[in-house]
């Protein structure tokens, strides 16, 4: 047992001994040795840098680490804010600008989506009453053909109630076969501010104001803006993330497309966003087991048994592209960002322990995603580290095997919920 | 020279707030209707900018109050607003605003730009700019 295995496995809050195994197998599997080594390696070096860029030493405290980064990604997404001259988050065409230069960083995909027309014959079976009263229809075939079908769709989930859309409406997507589906461009688009008003009226939980549809390949925002620090790059950064995500699940929709009997079963666990529910047993001899993880389990229970268990997970992949992305951005701004929003390149799976004030050891982490959050909800005092924490478990897979087989083996594998090595 | 900036969209006050720091200016700060006369009075600033949609007591109760009110109602008062009718642009300046700005059909420094050239050109002399 080595620091480096110490180090990781506190990061990633696994047994030792469970990651001596993972190596050991990893290492078998590929041939290649102190990876896991190199990785801590190369953090230290990420990390050290960058508290150099933000003017600290190797031995700042905890708090000061943290402070720091909001700092500077308050910052960056003031010098965004007032470049894209939105001047107001609260302006009508506020979300249309945003979408317009995400669009420009990252040039929409062609992709495997429902065809319209099986669309608008689900709405004619099952029409959406939440949304036809908000918007003053009693004829559902009046609504679609006044109103545009993809935003129809998008205020679905946010409209209707989720047992009827669960348990009704969606259930008519059993019936989907290959022949539903077509090659189409992904759209992108802020919606209408009549949303906004249906929202207003009908929305009483919490929801984000950027969502996606995969099956019909389009990403939305509902433009309502707390007006707060972070909100612009928060938003750039979840809409770069669902292009890279409608595009991955499209290709996979496309390759079960071959599948005709199973075509149906594989599109709703997809859209739902299966994930293993059961312990695989891995007998002495037989190779290790990689779970791939298509959702972030520590949002809805950070001790959940999967996040233990060796994986990779598709989700920071793409926010790994995201970030990329944001990165990019920097040649589109009219001002100058101090230390360049290259600042965040590679530091998706970096992060720390620093001494707090009581001399307790504190995972800071510096992903892009996981400050930007921390910023939005500085308020309510939460302090993200999952998606450092799945895209440390994805730069440990992608060290021994590369970028390409770490997508390929998400691709290939998601339905299954897991792969051997 | 100071500022004070009565708006309460964060991102947009953190920005500004940066943009007259960095042209030399203090600033004093209000995120609503209520606090705004105090902080005015409090701070008495050479200028104000002053948003309409604000909450607990919109910007024209604020305008008005200010230019009620003896001890500050010589402070001229831009309006910043998303609000652009001429009806609501005609009302501010009744009440007294010297300039009305309907936010989006200006870039943020040009919000700086009006407040320099119009206190160049007041009776309270040219800016000097703190190093």
């Amino acid at each position: 047992m080595n620091s480096y295995h110490e180090k990781i496995s506190k990061i990633l809050r696994i047994d030792k001994t469970k990651l001596v195994t993972v190596e050991t197998a990893l290492n078998k599997a590929t041939g290649k040795t102190d990876v896991l080594k190199n990785i801590v390696d190369e953090n230290e070096s990420l990390v050290r840098a960058r508290l150099d860029s933000l003017g600290l030493g190797r031995n700042v405290g905890a708090f000061e680490v943290y402070d720091a980064l909001i700092s500077k990604i308050e910052a960056d997404d003031m010098k965004i804010f007032d470049s894209l001259n939105l001047f107001s988050l609260r302006n009508p065409d506020t979300g249309q600008k945003i979408v317009d230069f995400v669009k420009k960083l990252h040039p929409l995909k062609k992709g495997y989506f429902l065809k319209h027309d099986k669309a608008i014959e689900f709405l004619q079976k099952e029409p959406p009453k939440k949304i036809m009263e908000a918007l003053g229809y009693a004829d559902v075939n009046e609504m679609i053909k006044n109103e545009d079908l993809l935003e129809v769709y998008s205020a679905l989930r946010f409209l209707e109630n989720p047992e009827w859309l669960n348990g009704t409406f969606f259930k008519q997507y059993e019936s989907l076969q290959p022949s539903d589906f077509e090659e189409r461009l992904v759209e992108m688009r802020s919606l209408d501010q009549k949303w906004v008003r249906a929202a207003e009226k009908f929305v009483t939980k919490k929801y984000h104001n950027v969502s996606h549809l995969k099956e019909l390949g389009v990403i939305f925002i509902i433009p309502i803006f707390l007006g707060i620090s972070g909100e612009t790059l928060r938003l750039i950064s979840l809409l770069l993330h669902y292009s890279n995500e409608v595009t991955f699940y499209s290709d996979i929709i496309k390759a079960s497309s071959e599948n005709n009997l199973k075509f149906a079963t594989d599109l709703i666990s997809l859209l739902r966003g299966d994930v293993i529910d059961h312990r695989l047993d891995t007998k002495e001899g037989e190779p290790l087991k990689f779970l791939v993880i298509q959702r972030y389990l520590a949002k809805g229970d950070e001790n959940d048994w999967r996040l233990f268990e060796p994986h990779i997970n598709p989700e920071a992949m793409h926010w790994k592209k995201a970030e990329d992305g944001i990165t990019e951005a920097e040649r589109y701004l009219s001002s100058s960002i101090q230390n360049g929003l290259c600042f965040w390149e590679d530091l998706d799976w970096v992060g720390d322990f620093f001494r707090d004030e009581v001399g307790r050891d504190l995972l800071v982490s510096f992903n892009l995603v996981d400050t930007v959050m921390t910023l939005v909800k500085e308020k309510e005092m939460i302090k993200y580290l999952y998606h450092h924490q799945e895209a440390l478990w994805n730069k440990i897979f992608s060290s021994y095997y590369g970028q390409e087989v770490l997508e390929k083996r998400s691709r290939d594998s998601l339905l299954r919920g897991y792969f051997e090595i | 020279m100071k500022v004070a900036i009565i708006e309460d969209e964060e991102i947009l006050h953190k920005v500004l707030t940066e943009k007259f720091k960095s042209e030399g200016y203090e600033v004093a700060l209000a995120e609503d209707g209520e606090k705004a006369l105090g902080v005015i009075e409090t701070e008495k600033p050479d200028m104000i900018v002053l948003d309409i949609i604000l909450p607990k007591k919109d910007g024209f109760e604020v305008l008005k109050e200010i230019k009620s009110n003896p001890s500050i109602k010589m402070i001229p008062v831009i309006v910043l607003s998303n609000l652009g009718r001429g009806e609501e642009i005609k009302r501010a300046m009744d009440l007294g605003a010297v300039d009305y700005l309907i936010k989006t059909q200006h870039p943020l420094h040009e919000v700086i730009t009006k407040v320099n050239d119009y206190l160049k050109n007041s009776k309270y002399g040219k800016i000097e700019k703190s190093s």
